[in-house]
């Protein structure tokens, strides 16, 4: 009677399991490909679980190539092309990564041997082949579950890759701000090369090219430091554009997510001192660039201005901001 | 002027720190016990103590002088946040980390300095003096809490918002301190074991108090942390396997294997070195952990040159673990003597098995976390180990977990045969297949891993309620089943304590591989007076809404959400912060009265309309009250303990038989 129950509660159980297996629809792709993909502006989420404006963008683009019939392996390698491996949060399993699936499992023999060494040598015989029989059922198992993700994960068919301006190879300094211009216009996503392009602007002093590209440049879909970097620019920019407030909120922004970004200290103290007129927060931040390492002649500028905001403190508040901007960056 | 005071607290506190390590080194050399240990004790909490004070003096009254005070306390702020930022920043959480050092250094001196001669208490000792003193040292001078600020700075800075959100934020990091920190107490004493050669499981017994403290706290605190995750940052999730979260969850696995192992130890004197090696691996991680979080290096390698901290953080557990391998390796011949295993069909088989399962899993989330770090630092390339890779392995060990969980409870010491276990075990496991096969039949549940995970666990529950009762029964004379029931508890304490916590574990599984397994979710785009079905809710939009406090301006869309007849109005806003760019997303939470929760967090607002990401997580309150469950069920075990020991206190309570106080 007994044996009756365990036998039918346990039938319905597997009836309940396999039905669950065989009986799955079909899969939410979209799901499944964008929670194998890093968000580029979180700390470590999937562009699945990320409620941000850059993951939603690119939950849109992984739901038009799919409608469009990529395959998973076609959708991954579009990402890889444009970010890297790093934007797999599942890492591909070849070359070093195989250390990181090995080294879980050679654990697990390696426990289970000691395991068997603490037994009784006459049990050790008989329970050593148990043991074998299931750690290899077990890693077996393993394996299969891995080589099937792996079958529906990664199609042998190569994927032309999409235009990519990240692997150029022509000497940079030889390509005009023009050609970057055509480049960019092109690929209007690549965030890195619109922002190298801003830099070139910012040296040439070109003002409102730069604020113009880094005004875009802001609002792409980025990496952790290509945003910061962008926000950084973008604030000095914005500062220069005679909006100081605004451009210390963009620096700010930038120094939560780099606090010793000397870069954007350095234009934090500038923007602070000359274009707030606030020569206490200068020296904060003049102080936080100080503890950065440097050589004498990156500290010869910094001490001058360190000079000038501590003679601001020293007269009191009501000093008028002297006129023009320092724009000499480290 | 607060500068120096903090700073004198801080000094006084780090000589306290000496005083207690070299008096302690005095003390367990030469067994001549001297006065200054206790004082150095004293002197290491009253100026952390002071030292803490100082801080929130400075912070209450709005004294921007103090640095750390114009970065993270902005006038505005109110009570109880003002308070919390204490710990919203480096150098202060730092802070009260070295504050809850000197609070288990002198909680662990009083029995030390009680007693006559202690050399393992003293040795003890010693090494908490030199962490403490490490940690003083760091706060005082390489990541100074007090240190000037620029003069006549008229507001400050302000803490993240985030840290501005919610109540937690007085909860979750004390808590979490306290779980890592307490674990420096076994720690401490099974260095002084191997130092002083000292055989047997009494630094065991010693510390088995500090250890289910330890758990206990940091139990609750991950459990606290996650649900402040999911109830704010608004990604629709608890857990992410972030590096920080990761940090937190290795001493978590390697102090849980250690509370069984120690049971082994004490119990059979079995595995002596095994638990030395986890007692020790749990103070390494936490180390790693403290070093990931402050130093930068998870952002990128290469940011980490420029923090102070990271270096030498990085240099401390450089040097802790070479002496701490090189202490364990030259003495280890002087504790392995151990008595070899039976049967792998015994309690110690299954208390094996257990600690392989949880040592594998703290292998890979410590190979996960770091192989980004290594890799970037040696090839330059980026790479991400995320969520799918923890999962393949986290599925599997926690299903084996819930197995052992099932078996082992109930198994002999030395040897047990498979057939007595099957006839003792054969109803929880047929409650288990009920509720399962229940579910299938009457609830169409079709998911694989949820019907598993409700057999092992429904067994799990059952196994532990069943034993309950059968002790009781066993016990039920005229007086009573109440007196019965206390009776039973009162005789193993530790026993019901770890029955409660393996009830909480298999209830925190029911709930997490329910809500990921069964979950509903859907992006739609609603307009006023709309109504929308959608992840199994109708949802009408009533009305967009603006409202401003004195930290935010919230922009928000009120929603009704109907289920299964009952309603309830939700508000997801998009806040405004002042001192950030871009707005902060809050989600809002109902939970049914069927135990599904509605997730609903805003993705966009407009005249139009609301763009709304809803989510519905079926049983996932499981895992708030499944966490809970296991840190009370830590607590009941100590309480029932203390209960016993104030019925039957002796001179010396170290030398309570190890089977009583571990059964």
């Amino acid at each position: 009677m007994r044996t009756l129950v365990t036998i039918v509660l346990l039938a319905t159980v597997t009836w309940g399991i396999t039905s669950g297996i065989v009986g799955s629809g079909p899969t939410d792709r979209v799901r499944e490909l964008t929670g194998r993909l890093r968000c580029p502006v979180c700390q470590g989420e999937s562009v699945a679980d990320s409620p941000s404006q850059s993951a939603q963008d690119i939950a849109a683009l992984v739901t038009q190539q799919v409608q469009a019939g990529w395959t998973d392996g076609q959708v991954e390698q579009y990402f890889v092309n444009r970010y890297g491996d790093w934007i797999l949060l599942d890492p591909p399993r070849r070359g070093s990564t195989l250390l990181l699936w090995a080294v879980p499992l050679l654990a697990v023999t390696g426990g289970a041997i000691a395991l068997v060494s603490r037994l009784e040598p006459s049990r050790r015989r008989r329970l050593l082949v148990v043991g074998a029989a299931t750690l290899g059922l077990a890693s077996t198992s393993v394996l299969v579950v891995l080589g099937a993700r792996q079958g529906t994960a990664r199609d042998p068919v190569a994927l032309a890759p999409p235009p990519d301006a990240g692997g150029t190879t022509r000497d940079l300094a030889a390509v005009t701000n023009a050609e970057m211009e055509a480049v960019i216009a092109q690929n209007p996503a690549i965030v890195g090369m619109r922002l190298a392009l801003v830099e070139r602007y910012l040296a040439d002093g070109d003002i409102e090219d730069a604020y113009r590209h880094s005004s875009i440049a802001i609002d792409l879909p980025a990496t952790d430091q290509e945003y910061e970097r962008a926000l950084r620019l973008h604030g000095w920019l914005t500062a220069l554009q005679g909006a100081p407030a605004s451009g210390e909120q963009y620096l700010r922004a930038a120094l939560t997510l780099s606090p010793t970004d000397r870069d954007a200290l350095w234009f934090l103290a500038n923007v602070e001192f000359t274009g707030l007129n606030n020569p206490a927060a200068a020296r904060i931040a003049l102080d936080q660039l100080l503890a950065t390492p440097m050589d004498d002649a990156q500290r010869a500028p910094i001490d001058a201005l360190a000079a000038k905001v501590d003679a601001a403190i020293a007269a009191g508040p009501d000093t008028s901001a002297p006129a023009t901007a320092e724009t000499a960056a480290p | 002027m607060i500068v120096l005071a903090g700073r004198l607290c801080l000094a006084l506190a780090l000589i306290g720190g000496v005083v207690t390590a070299v008096c302690g080194w005095h003390a367990a050399r030469t067994d001549a016990p001297t006065p200054w240990l206790g004082r150095g004790a004293r002197l290491t909490l009253g100026g952390l103590v002071g030292a803490f004070l100082v801080l929130q003096y400075a912070l209450l009254t709005d004294d921007f002088a103090v640095r750390y005070v114009a970065q993270h306390h902005r006038r505005a702020t109110g009570l109880l946040f003002t308070v919390t930022s204490a710990w919203a920043g480096l150098e202060g959480s730092l802070l009260l980390w070295a504050l809850v050092i000197a609070v288990f250094l002198y909680a662990v001196s009083r029995r030390v300095v009680r007693q006559p001669t202690d050399r393992l208490g003293a040795g003890g000792l010693v090494v908490m003096g030199v962490i403490s003193s490490f940690f003083t040292f760091l706060v005082l001078v390489v990541a100074p809490t007090f240190s000037a600020a620029p003069p006549r700075l008229a507001d400050g800075s302000g803490a993240n918002p985030l840290l501005q959100d919610n109540m937690l934020m007085a909860i979750h990091p004390p808590l979490l301190y306290l779980g890592y920190v307490g674990y420096m107490v076994p720690f401490s004493f099974a260095i002084s074991a191997l130092a002083l050669r000292e055989r047997g499981p009494r630094w065991v017994l010693r510390t088995q108090t500090w250890a289910v403290v330890a758990w206990m706290f940091l139990t609750a605190g991950i459990v606290i942390g996650g649900w402040w995750s999911y109830d704010v940052l608004g990604w629709g999730g608890y857990w992410a396997w972030d590096p920080v979260e990761n940090a937190s969850f290795l001493p978590w696995l390697v102090g849980t294997a250690y509370l069984h192992s120690a049971v082994m130890q004490a119990r059979r004197g079995m595995l002596p070195a095994w638990s030395v090696g986890l007692v020790i691996s749990t103070f390494v991680f936490t180390l790693l952990g403290t070093f990931l979080a402050r130093s930068g290096v998870i952002a990128s390698v290469h940011a980490f040159s420029q923090s102070s901290l990271g270096p030498v953080l990085l240099t401390f557990l450089i040097i802790v673990v070479c002496a701490v391998t090189w202490l364990f390796v030259t003495r280890l011949r002087d504790v392995v003597t151990g008595p070899q295993l039976q049967s792998l069909a015994s309690r110690e088989g299954v208390f094996l098995l257990n600690n392989l399962l949880l040592a594998c899993f703290a292998v890979v989330v410590l190979v996960g976390t770091t192989y980004p770090i290594v890799v970037e630092a040696i090839t330059n390339d980026r790479i991400s180990v995320g969520r799918p890779f923890f999962d393949v392995f986290a599925v599997w060990i926690v299903l084996a977990l819930l197995l052992a969980m099932v078996i082992g409870v109930v198994t002999p010491y030395r040897k047990a045969s498979v057939r007595d276990l099957w006839q003792h075990q054969r109803l929880p496991v047929q409650l288990g297949l009920g509720a399962a096969a229940a579910l299938v039949v009457f609830a169409g549940l079709r998911a694989p891993y949820v019907i598993v995970v409700v057999v092992l666990a429904g067994a799990v529950i059952a196994t532990a309620l069943r034993e309950f009762a059968l002790a009781v029964r066993a016990r039920t004379d005229h007086r009573g089943r109440r007196v019965a029931a206390i009776a039973a508890l009162r005789a193993r304490p530790s026993f019901w304590g770890g029955q409660v916590a393996h009830i909480g574990l298999a209830v925190i599984t029911l709930g997490i591989a329910a809500s990921s397994n069964l979950a509903q979710r859907s992006t739609i785009t609603i307009t006023p007076g709309q109504t929308i079905s959608a992840s199994g809710f109708s949802i009408t939009y009533v009305q967009p809404t603006l409202s401003t406090t004195d930290t935010f301006t919230a922009r928000g869309a009120l929603l009704r959400f109907t289920r299964n007849g009952n309603t309830a109005l939700l508000r997801p806003e998009s806040r405004q912060y002042p001192n950030q760019r871009q707005p902060i997303g809050k989600p809002d939470i109902w939970t049914t009265p069927g135990g599904d929760d509605a997730y609903v967090a805003l993705l966009g607002l407009d005249e139009q309309g609301a763009t709304l990401q809803v989510y519905r997580y079926p049983w996932i309150v499981l895992v708030w009250t499944g966490g809970l469950t296991m840190a009370i069920g830590g607590a009941l075990g100590l309480g029932l303990r203390a209960l016993r020991s104030r019925g039957a206190r002796r001179n010396f309570s170290d030398l309570e038989p190890a089977s009583e106080v571990l059964a």
